[in-house]
């Protein structure tokens, strides 16, 4: 994945929010999940059959006037009405936000929405997972803007990815290679609480990127901070 | 906002909003003025021609000159949407099958308009200057709404797709008025009462025959 | 931005959402015809005959259906006379008879004659089905835009290609 050599205003939510939804699909396509298009498809569907509607209407009207085609007119309008209507529930009801629906090669699927808030320049998406055997799972992962985007409106791929990978944990499994310790950055917020030593300790940790989690046993982080541990070295 | 582009298509987006509401609520306004209009007409005298009732008329037909009175107090239709106020006298009569008024013809009209859009008639320099200054410092000038004529001759003569209108009977004169507002629903005399906006009390004459063709001393009837 | 469009699916979406917005003021406006019954159920005043009444520039709002009682002397009504394409805006002075053989004379407000010149040859007064609606409502200039366009008919193209890519490269 290269740096996006196209900028985007930085002030548009929308352009955000747009590059981004549109880099989910690119990076797990890249890690061989099969993406379904069928929420797209049947949104093109409906939406194109109603504008096909309108085209018809506006031949008929215009070859043959208003007075003898009135009342397929009429009709034609009551059924774009009613094309639009399932149209606009199918948006906010049915895709409801989602951007990437995918299956990996071991069968479990993958949904992704996003969303954001107007003027607060965080990304929320919500990722769902349903294992073969029909268990899901709901994960939540809410990141500003700005870690992926540089101040001049590029669009930087690792930390987008490392925000998936690390979130996800079938993402993670077929991308190990950009899982990070989350929790490293978490742990810095919880500042008040620590001793001086505690807080020299992380900032050490972070300087030499090695995790936390190394250097003092953490319960909650054992089992994943093992096994990263490993792969470091 | 990210660029002028959205700005400024906000900022016109809003504009027509606001201005769509506003409009709205004027034009609203309207339901809420009370209207008690009033007329008298009665008719003053009648003749029947045989000849050419205008003069662009391609052919000579019978048509009816008629002069009549009236007197109307129309102010409580002028309101602060009022544009002007569209008052004519028609006469009906039916036809010779049944007693419904089948026929009308408009004998004379008048414009009244609110002060506020004097500017947009049509009159010369002197009669515009001096109609401004009548209703110069007030909003609505109640003499704008009330009409005394004595002996108006009508502008428009009366005539018939036939050709004849001589010996018509149960002719009525009737005085309608139509509200022109400057933003809403245009509204005519009303045929029921609605709310606050009564129905014209009078505004209808006594019926009347129309008379025999009258004979020029030269020309025999035909 | 235009990276997009190597995604088909990307470019399909997108182009839907500028048809959409067209489409959608189309149907309603055909709907307003639809239940106005009238062909154009609202115009936009072009000549000064119904002075100081209307406006070059000003919306009228267009109603054809009976439903109350018939068109009668004193409404304003629009008509097109028969072979032509020029809509007339100008009121009712005459009616004779009732129903849709009942004859209708037309004049408007500013003219000293009546219509009687206006109609075609040998045609003396309008029957109903002459009429394509008669105005209930009413907007002072807003539709003064219109005139500007159809003078200057290089404005529309413009004011359309404008609205197209706008769209086309937001994607709202």
């Amino acid at each position: 994945m290269a740096v996006s050599t196209d900028r985007i205003s930085v002030h548009s939510m929308a352009d955000l929010k747009n590059t981004s939804d549109d880099a989910i699909p690119a990076y797990l396509n890249s890690l061989k999940f099969t993406q379904s298009h069928h929420l797209s498809d049947t949104r093109l569907a409906l939406g194109y059959s109603a504008f096909a509607i309108c085209a018809a209407t506006f031949y008929w009207d215009y070859k043959l006037g208003f007075e003898s085609t009135k009342h397929y007119t009429a009709v034609a309008v009551a059924i774009y009405a009613i094309l639009n209507g399932i149209l606009t529930f199918w948006i906010w009801g049915v895709e409801k936000g989602k951007v990437y629906i995918g299956t990996n090669k071991a069968g479990q699927r993958i949904e992704i929405s996003s969303k954001t808030e107007k003027f607060t320049p965080i990304y929320n998406l919500s990722v769902t997972t349903v294992q073969k055997g029909g268990k899901s799972e709901t994960v939540s992962i809410k990141k500003p803007f700005n870690a992926w985007f540089d101040k001049a409106g590029h669009f930087v791929a690792l930390p987008f990815q490392q925000m998936l990978a690390s979130g996800v944990k079938i993402v993670g499994e077929a991308d190990p290679t950009k899982v990070v310790e989350a929790k490293k950055k978490e742990k810095k917020v919880e500042g008040p609480d620590k001793s001086m030593d505690e807080k020299w300790a992380s900032l050490l940790a972070e300087s030499s990127g090695v995790s936390l989690d190394d250097v003092v046993a953490s319960p909650a982080a054992t089992p994943s901070g093992r096994k990263k541990r490993a792969k470091k070295a | 906002m990210h660029s002028s582009v959205v700005r400024i298509q906000n900022v016109f987006g809003f504009f027509t909003t606001v201005a769509f509401v506003v409009a709205a609520l004027i034009a609203a306004s309207d339901l809420i003025a009370p209207r008690t209009p009033s007329a008298n007409v009665a008719l003053k005298d009648v003749q029947v021609v045989r000849g050419r009732p205008h003069y662009y008329s391609s052919k000579k037909e019978e048509y009816a000159v008629i002069k009549f009175s009236l007197s109307a107090d129309l102010s409580s239709l002028f309101t602060w949407n009022t544009k002007q106020i569209f008052v004519y006298v028609s006469a009906s009569w039916p036809n010779s099958t049944s007693t419904e008024l089948t026929n009308e013809a408009v004998i004379w009209d008048t414009i009244i308009t609110n002060p506020s859009a004097d500017h947009l008639q049509n009159i010369g320099p002197v009669a515009m200057k001096k109609l401004i200054r009548s209703a110069k410092g007030k909003s609505i000038d109640p003499s704008r709404g009330k009409i005394e004529l004595k002996n108006q001759k009508a502008k428009y003569q009366i005539t018939a797709p036939t050709g004849k209108v001589a010996e018509t009977d149960n002719v009525v004169l009737r005085v309608h008025y139509n509200v022109q507002p400057w933003v809403g629903i245009l509204t005519w005399t009303p045929q029921i009462e609605f709310g606050s906006w009564k129905k014209i009390k009078g505004g209808v004459s006594k019926a009347f025959k129309l008379p025999p063709l009258k004979v020029k001393k030269e020309e025999k009837k035909e | 931005m235009l990276s997009v469009l190597q995604n088909p699916r990307q470019a399909a979406a997108q182009l839907l959402n500028f048809g959409l917005i067209l489409s959608t003021a189309f149907m309603m406006w055909k709907g307003l015809s639809v239940i106005a019954d009238s062909p154009s159920p609202i115009v936009v005043v072009l000549s000064g005959s119904m002075e100081p009444a209307f406006q070059r520039g000003d919306l009228l709002f267009l109603w054809n259906r009976n439903w109350f009682e018939e068109t009668k002397v004193g409404e304003i009504v629009v008509y097109n006379v028969k072979g032509k394409d020029i809509p007339i805006v100008h009121r009712v002075v005459r009616k004779f008879g009732v129903g849709d053989e009942a004859q209708l004379l037309t004049k408007g407000d500013n003219n000293v004659a009546d219509d009687t010149e206006l109609y075609a040859r040998g045609q003396d007064y309008l029957v109903r089905k002459d009429i394509i609606g008669s105005v209930v409502a009413y907007i002072p200039f807003v539709g003064y835009v219109t005139i500007l366009l159809s003078e200057h008919p290089w404005l529309k193209t413009v004011m359309l290609g404008i609205m197209g890519l706008v769209v086309v490269l937001q994607r709202e």
